[in-house]
This record gives C-alpha cells, sequence and structure tokens, in this order.
C-alpha cells in the first residue's frame, strides 16, 4: 500500500487543534496509508504538554490507515521548520508528502481525492499540487482546465519529494511569508509544473484574509519578504521601487527595511529571473477578486 | 455552555458532490460551539431519499446534522421549511440553502452580537459570487470560482424591507422566540424568505443588530437556469412579488419617520442601479427575442406567399378560383354537385 506523509507545524496551536484532530478522526483512507507528523515549534512546555495530551486522545479512535506522531523543535519559522521535518523523516516518505497548516480541518475525502490525482499525474513532471481551501478560498488565479497556476500556498500543498531536493528545499533566509511564492518560482525555474487541485478541500480557519486586521509582525514579514524576493529574482530598481511603494511616512518602516537587510545579508547568490515581474507569466498577484 | 444555535438547510437531494457538500463543510467549519443542524430533504423519490442519507453520514461524524424527510410535494420550497420550524428546540435559528455556504465566523460573531448588545435580529454582510462548472484534468466536474463581490451595504429600515427583499436569507441569525407562529407562505415559489420577514416584521418589532462590514456568508450563483431565480421563470417571480404585496396590503404598521430616508438611499445607491441593470438586461434581452420572433414570422410569411403565387399560376387553380369568385359560376358547380350527390343518394337507397 502506498504511503502519503503529511508535516503539521505547531506554534501554540492547541485552541485550532481539536478540529483538525476530529477530521482526521474521521478522515477516509481507503488506497493509501496516512502518517500525520506533528511538530511543535512552540518552545513552552506547557503547551507542549497540552497539544502531546490532545493528539493522545486523538490516536485512541483514529482508522486503521491513519498514524500521527508528536515531536517538538526550536521554533526555526515555517520553511526551515518543514525542512527539518522532512530531513528528519524523508527515508521513510513515499514519491511525496503533504505540507499543511495547523488551523484547518481535513475534508474526509481529501486523501482520497489527493489520490485520484495522483495517479492521473504519475507521468507528469509536476513540483507542486496546491489543495483547495475553503470557505475562504484563494483568489490566485489557475488556468480552470489545465489547472496550472504560478504559485502553490503553503497553507496547504503536496510537494513532489525528487523536485523539492532538486530546487534546493524551502529557503531558511525567510522565517515566515513569501517562502511558498519562492519555492514555487525556483519550481518554475527548473521547469516543474505547478497545479491546483479543485477536488481536493480543506477549511483552513484563517484569520488573516482581511488585510486591515493584519498584525505588525504579519505585515512586516510579508513586506520584507516582497523585498526579499525582488532582490534574489529582480533587479536593483524593482527593489527601489518596492521601497518607494511603502513610503517614508509608513510607521513600520523601519522594522520592514531592517527584516530585508537581514534576509539579504544571509543569501548568497541572486539569480535573475526574467518571469518573476512579467504578468503574463509569472504574475503572483494575479487574482481573481479582492473584496 | 453556549445557547444552541440550529440551521435549517433544506435541499431536494441535488448536486450532493457539488454543493451539498460545500453548504456542510461551512457547517462543520463553524467556531461556535453550540451548533445543530436541521436538513430537509424534500422529495418523493425514495432513491433520492436514500442517496442523500448516505451522503450526510461522514458528515454526521463531525457535526449533530439531523434529517428531515419531506416526502409530500405540496407547498414549493416553503414546505420544507415549515415542516423543520415544527422540530425546533434552539435559542438561535437562521436558514442556508444547499447551495450556498457560511463564514465560519458566521455563528459566532453574529450571537456575540445579539448578546453583547441584547438584540433579537443580527445581520451580516454577505457576498455575491459567480461560479459555472467546468471540468479539472481527470475529467470530474467542479465548481470554478470566476469572482466574488461584496453585496452594496444597505442599512436596515423597516419600511425600506416591507417594499423591497434586500436582506439575503443566509445572512442573518435571529431569536426563535420572534417566531411567533408565522410560517413561510406555501403559495409562493420565490421570495418566501422575504415574505417570511415581512410577516416576522409585522408581528414585533425587529431589535437588529447590523455589522455591515462582518462578511459571513457567500450567495453562490451560476447566472444560468440552475438559479432559483432565472431569466426562464422572471415571470414566476413577479407573481410571488404580487402575492406577497396583496397579502400585506391591508396590514397596518407602525414607522419611524427617520427610517423613510433609506427608502431614498436604496432607490438612490448601488442597489436600484443593479436592479436597473438586471431589468434593462432582461427588457434586451426579451427585444432581441422579439425581434428574431418578428424576423423568423415574416421569413414564413414570405416563404407562404411565394408558395401562394407559384399555385395561382397554375391552370386548374385559375379554373378553380374563378369558379368560386364568380356568382353564376358558383351556383352552377354547387347545383351540380348537389344534382351528383342526388344522383348518388338515389342509387345507394335503391339498393
Amino acid at each position: 500500500m502506498n504511503k502519503i506523509d503529511i508535516q503539521i507545524l505547531l506554534y501554540f496551536s492547541s485552541d485550532d487543534l481539536m478540529k483538525l484532530l476530529k477530521s482526521i478522526q474521521v478522515l477516509e483512507a481507503t488506497k493509501y496509508q496516512v502518517h500525520f507528523h506533528f511538530m511543535d515549534q512552540s518552545e513552552d512546555t506547557k503547551e507542549f504538554a497540552k497539544v502531546n495530551e490532545m493528539v493522545k486522545q486523538a490516536k485512541k479512535e483514529i482508522g486503521k490507515n491513519i498514524e500521527i506522531t508528536m515531536d517538538k523543535q526550536p521554533n526555526y519559522g515555517f520553511g526551515k521548520g518543514h525542512n527539518e521535518v522532512y530531513r528528519k523523516n524523508k527515508d521513510s516518505y513515499g514519491d511525496s508528502f503533504i505540507i499543511l497548516n495547523p488551523d484547518t480541518i481535513i475534508h474526509h475525502n481529501l486523501i482520497d481525492n489527493i489520490v485520484k490525482y495522483l495517479e492521473y499525474l504519475k507521468n507528469e513532471n509536476w513540483g507542486l499540487l496546491e489543495l483547495t481551501q475553503f470557505p475562504s478560498e484563494h483568489p490566485k488565479y489557475f488556468d480552470p482546465q489545465t489547472l496550472e497556476t504560478n504559485w502553490a500556498s503553503g497553507a496547504g500543498t503536496v510537494i513532489n519529494s525528487k523536485a523539492f531536493e532538486k530546487v534546493g528545499m524551502f529557503d531558511e533566509n525567510i522565517f515566515m511569508y513569501g517562502e511558498d511564492v519562492d519555492l514555487s518560482i525556483r519550481m518554475r525555474m527548473n521547469k516543474f509544473k505547478i497545479l491546483h487541485l479543485p477536488k481536493a478541500q480543506f477549511t483552513h480557519l484563517t484569520k488573516d484574509t482581511d488585510v486591515s486586521k493584519q498584525s505588525d509582525f504579519t505585515r512586516i514579514s510579508k513586506l520584507a519578504a516582497e523585498l526579499y524576493l525582488r532582490y534574489k529574482y529582480a533587479k536593483e530598481e524593482d527593489v527601489e521601487q518596492y521601497i518607494n511603494l511603502i513610503g517614508e511616512n509608513d510607521p513600520q518602516r523601519k522594522d520592514i527595511l531592517k527584516k530585508f537587510q537581514e534576509m539579504k545579508k544571509k543569501l548568497d547568490k541572486r539569480t535573475y529571473y526574467k518571469d518573476f515581474l512579467n504578468s503574463e507569466n509569472q504574475d503572483y498577484t494575479n487574482f481573481r477578486w479582492t473584496l | 455552555m453556549s445557547k444552541k444555535w440550529t440551521v435549517i438547510v433544506r435541499t431536494q437531494g441535488n448536486n450532493l458532490e457539488l454543493e451539498l457538500n460545500n453548504t456542510l463543510n461551512s457547517l462543520i467549519a463553524q467556531t461556535y460551539e453550540n451548533l445543530s443542524v436541521l436538513i430537509t430533504i424534500h422529495s418523493d423519490k425514495e432513491q433520492v431519499i436514500k442517496k442523500t442519507l448516505a451522503f450526510l453520514k461522514p458528515y454526521q461524524k463531525m457535526i449533530d446534522i439531523k434529517p428531515i424527510i419531506v416526502k409530500d410535494k405540496q407547498g414549493n420550497r416553503s414546505h420544507p421549511l415549515n415542516v423543520a420550524l415544527k422540530n425546533l428546540d434552539c435559542e438561535y435559528l437562521s436558514f442556508l440553502d444547499d447551495d450556498d455556504i457560511y463564514y465560519s465566523n458566521m455563528g459566532t460573531t453574529l450571537i456575540k452580537a445579539l448578546e453583547d448588545n441584547n438584540k433579537t435580529f443580527a445581520l451580516g454582510r454577505g457576498i455575491n459570487v459567480k461560479q459555472r462548472i467546468e471540468k479539472d484534468i481527470t475529467g470530474k466536474e467542479y465548481l470554478y470560482t470566476v469572482s466574488k463581490a461584496k453585496r452594496p451595504y444597505q442599512e436596515y429600515s423597516k419600511p425600506l424591507l416591507l417594499l423591497e427583499n434586500f436582506i439575503p436569507f443566509n445572512t442573518f441569525i435571529l431569536k426563535s422566540s420572534l417566531l411567533n407562529n408565522v410560517k413561510f407562505n406555501e403559495y409562493m415559489e420565490f421570495l418566501e424568505d422575504w415574505d417570511f420577514l415581512k410577516q416576522l416584521i409585522l408581528k414585533e418589532e425587529f431589535s437588529i443588530i447590523q455589522l455591515g462590514d462582518v462578511p459571513v456568508s457567500e450567495y453562490r450563483r451560476r447566472y444560468d437556469n440552475t438559479d432559483t431565480y432565472n431569466e426562464d421563470n422572471h415571470q414566476k417571480w413577479l407573481e410571488s412579488r404580487d402575492i406577497t404585496d396583496n397579502l400585506l396590503k391591508d396590514k397596518e404598521t407602525t414607522i419611524k419617520i427617520g427610517d423613510l430616508k433609506h427608502i431614498r438611499y436604496f432607490y438612490a445607491n448601488d442597489f436600484a442601479k443593479e436592479f436597473e441593470k438586471q431589468r434593462i438586461e432582461r427588457e434586451k434581452k426579451y427585444e432581441e427575442e422579439r425581434v428574431e420572433k418578428e424576423k423568423e414570422f415574416e421569413e414564413y410569411r414570405i416563404a407562404m406567399e411565394t408558395e401562394i403565387s407559384r399555385i395561382s399560376r397554375n391552370t386548374g387553380y385559375r379554373i378553380w378560383n374563378t369558379a368560386i369568385n364568380n356568382k353564376i359560376l358558383k351556383n352552377t358547380v354547387v347545383k351540380l354537385v348537389r344534382y351528383i350527390r342526388g344522383l348518388i343518394t338515389k342509387g345507394k337507397s335503391r339498393k
């Protein structure tokens, strides 16, 4: 029987975890064995004990093809956190694995639907298969017939292991936000397809779709990542242009630039990618709607 | 323990995978804890009922879902709602059709607003969603979301509610004590939700809290004949509007003069413009159909005239036509026919 591994990073996620664990208990996995790898990055003993106990209780009532393990590691952030989980467990993985946010509910037929796509795509050169977020569907454009899209959201994505290693895994210079766009760019540069899977849905209990309610940390991280990606893949003038967009009077300008400089220093090599800001081929802000 | 919130979902067992799946997942996603779902399965076909009940099973493992089977086909879409109302045992109530969805904050936000402000009716903002059916790479059908847009904001006003249907069915939660034995009108094919709200407001004033900036639900349409309201049933929609207007025309109620300004606002803002746009598009479509039909008729008429002209040039027809149109000849022909018929009749009686 084939196996599919799902990596879930936790960071003070105990409030969200109950629904996710319940959905794992009712998950239908008829063709594949499913292994959930929970990794707590809270660096907090009480929080770890709490989530560990929740997982322990949930394990009592899971289906026969489901396995759950729980571990902890330092707070590496999103990209490095997933890289670490992958490094630790990859020998037991199949051809692909899934990264999933903890503030989610897995729909009962998610795995079976993913498997149908995997079987269909077995001879395709794909890198990332993005799952569909529900009920606030990501407004990003995808081709309704070929399902091709410019980037895959890290909230829920199937990753081709070989492709992941070939492109150098997640960029560990990015702590949080933008690492999924970065990985997608490198997948595309290496000719790996990125597809959106409309029938493979999961609920994402996202709180940050409303831009006006973003925390300072989220805004600073997102804007710093925007600058970093421009520095990494575009030209100096594109970086300057974006800094000008932030504006002299932005109250977080100093923090954004500081964070950008920190990431910039760690980057070994800039790689110009002509399609990065080309709206025809790589417009990662090509949205179907804005609310 | 939070107070019980019941959502009534009505389905006829169509599009289970494509639509009801989303409706139920949106209820599972609710962050409000004490939720129960009453789902009416309105069908007289055993196979449909059986299939729908089986479909519900995995969702029932996640939340409390009670199916109510409504076999008799009377009372249009209102009937199952009335059956569900008889089975109520909750503090808060709301409605959701099987092709729409709630956002996960629906219950928590609106019920908190009701409780914090001691109100009976909480209203959020709806999102209009345009979708179409597509087939993915495996050949499976799915709903592709073309666009989403917030519905134009309209401040609540009692006189406006009595005049216009501006509160979508899936954007509010009310205290069940407001119901007061009010039922959905089973003679109406459309607008039964609006009629229901009008009946409620005429019985007892809503004490309303409106969260105009909080999106709580999606009203999903495909803009084809699968929509409850579409171009083909516009006439029936108008008839339903007449029914609700006529039923309530002799009722009396008190309104605040200040609320009247919202009527002016409604007709001046996007709502009125949108309705006007739809009306113009509809009339344009009817006009195009009319022109098309006239064109077809004209072509038929010309074809017939050509045929008549061709026949009229035939010698036999011309003799016959001359005979028929000439009084003396006509009488002669008639007499001749009668004579021949008489001969035939005599011949028969001798036998």
